[in-house]
This record gives C-alpha cells, sequence and structure tokens, in this order.
C-alpha cells in the first residue's frame, strides 16, 4: 500500500468510528438475544475479572455515551493499526 | 458473540484457553513465514477497520442485532494465520480496554472466531475458489464462505455453552446457529462489499491472489 492508500483508508475507518459506529444498534446481539431467550442471561452478570478502562464502550462516571463511543472508537482504531503494524514488522522481520 | 465471564464453566474455558494460546502461536509460526514485508500496513489497516466494524452494529429482525466479525475478509486479504492474528489481537484489545467478552471466557472467544471461525471460513473460501476460480467465482466464495464462518464461530460458542452446563445442547444450538443463520447474511454483505472493492483497485492485496490482476 502507498502512503496515500493507508491515509485513506486509515481516513475512511476513522469516520466509520465517529460517525457511524455511536448511530449503531443498541439492540442485544445474538448472543445476548438467545440468552435472554433461553433465560441464562443472568449468569453473565458476575463480578467482571477484569476492570477495564472504557467498559463498555464508554467513559466510565460519564453520562455522555457519545462522547465515550468517539473516544473508544478513535483510541481503538488508532491502537489497533498500531498493533497490526507492529505484529506484521515483528513477523517479517523474524523470518530473516 | 463475545461470550462474558459467567457463562462458561472452569472445565470449558480452562482448555479453550489452552487450544486457543498453542493455534494462535501456531498461526504466528506459519504466518512469518508467510507474510509479505508489504503487507505490514495492510495489516494494521485490517486491524483498525475489524476493531470498528464489530462496534457497528445492524438491526436484524424480532429486536435482535448483529456486526461484521470479520475472519474471512481478514484472512482472504493477510492469508488464514496473518487473518487469525488479526482476529485475536483485536479480540485481546476489546476484552482488556473495552471489557468486552470475560477475561476467563477470552480463550473461548478466540477458539470460536479467530480460529474455528476465521480458519474454517477460510479453508471454505479456498474450495470455493479451486472450483469457481473467476471474478464473480471470487465474490460467491467470499459471501459463501463469510456466513459459514458466522455459523462455525457460532456453533463453537453453543458447544461451549452446553459443555458448561449453562443451556442444555439440543435448545442452544439451534437457537445460536438459528440467529446467526440471518446476521450472517449481513457479514456476507459486507465482506462481498469490501472484497469486492478491493478487487476492483488493488487486486494484488488479495493473498495468493492470481484474478483480476492487469
Amino acid at each position: 500500500m502507498k502512503r496515500r492508500e493507508i491515509l485513506l483508508a486509515l481516513g475512511i475507518v476513522l469516520c466509520l468510528a465517529v460517525f457511524i459506529a455511536p448511530f449503531s444498534s443498541s439492540s442485544p446481539d445474538g448472543l445476548e438475544w438467545v440468552a435472554k431467550k433461553l433465560s441464562f442471561a443472568k449468569k453473565g452478570e458476575v463480578v467482571p475479572t477484569l476492570h477495564s478502562p472504557l467498559p463498555d464502550y464508554r467513559i466510565p462516571g460519564s453520562e455522555n455515551e457519545l462522547l465515550g463511543n468517539i473516544a473508544a472508537g478513535f483510541i481503538g482504531v488508532l491502537t489497533m493499526f498500531g498493533i497490526g503494524c507492529a505484529i506484521a514488522a515483528l513477523l517479517a522481520r523474524q523470518r530473516k | 458473540m463475545h461470550i462474558p465471564d459467567g457463562f462458561l464453566s472452569v472445565q470449558t474455558w480452562t482448555p479453550a484457553w489452552v487450544i486457543s494460546a498453542s493455534g494462535i502461536g501456531f498461526c504466528l509460526k506459519k504466518a512469518s513465514s508467510d507474510l509479505k514485508e508489504r503487507a505490514i500496513p495492510l495489516m494494521g489497516v485490517m486491524s483498525a477497520f475489524i476493531f470498528v466494524a464489530q462496534m457497528i452494529n445492524f438491526p436484524i429482525m424480532g429486536g435482535t442485532s448483529g456486526h461484521l466479525f470479520g475472519g474471512v475478509m481478514a484472512s482472504v486479504l493477510l492469508g488464514p494465520y496473518a487473518g487469525a492474528t488479526v482476529l485475536a489481537s483485536v479480540l485481546i484489545f476489546q476484552c482488556l480496554v473495552f471489557q468486552d467478552g470475560g477475561l476467563l471466557a477470552l480463550g473461548a472467544n478466540i477458539l470460536n472466531m479467530a480460529l474455528a471461525g476465521t480458519l474454517g471460513g477460510y479453508a471454505i473460501y479456498r474450495l470455493f475458489m479451486s472450483v469457481l476460480g473467476s471474478e464473480k467465482g471470487f465474490l460467491a466464495a467470499c459471501a459463501i464462505a463469510s456466513w459459514c464462518s458466522v455459523i462455525i464461530a457460532a456453533f463453537f460458542c453453543a458447544l461451549e455453552l452446553a459443555i458448561s452446563g449453562t443451556s442444555p445442547v439440543g435448545i442452544v444450538i439451534p437457537a445460536m446457529v438459528g440467529v446467526h443463520m440471518i446476521i450472517g447474511i449481513g457479514e456476507a454483505v459486507i465482506t462481498v462489499a469490501v472484497a469486492g472493492f478491493i478487487l476492483k483497485t488493488r487486486p494484488d492485496l488479495i493473498y495468493k491472489n492470481r484474478i483480476g490482476i492487469k
């Protein structure tokens, strides 16, 4: 990929994170829906094993869900781009 | 279908951790021998895209929603082993930073989506490509394989729920597979759209591709 293509692709992904992701459906996903229907959803309401910095893609304590979603999207896109490149670079280097 | 903590028993999530850790180790080893230097930014972009796509839930009938899981999309571009690695890294990141999927259940989530769904879906893609092998055949192979990849992951997830005693096997498997047969249609539509766009613009980015390159 050329530098221009990488920037364009990242731009599109960031736009998806900011303009589309915060407005996606909040209905339960396939597994949550099945869990409710077969009434085992309660089993998932345990104390989490770890406390994440942005649980459920929201800023803890903030009422502003939209801001949390956008922040999560932005952080996620840039971090995952970095992680993906880093893993690929390490793998490509290991071969030599 | 990120399994939260509490759904799986210790007897289920422990072996799932062992299988997925060794499975991803194997994928890293295989990926290092076939990942090209020029695929470095592509792997970064793919990781970022799949992360965002998994945030975008589209509504489906009956008050439920689904989102792209991306296993076939990643492996069609990067190959199965790098593709599975991308999925695993997205799942680990979602679990640690956003509490999406439980930490104890992370091994099971990697097993279902990064290993069974992605590698299984890619095998189906190769099978159809070896038979069809044209530009239209490529899109058909992407559609069928991505739809199947969701079903495979849902089946593994249901099986783990049954083994854990969370829900009876005869009930949870048809329920999970049934709803994901519909969610899988969304997976196929998005995968075909993105794969079709890349085939038109940069066919050389597709892993081991011989079609559409002028």
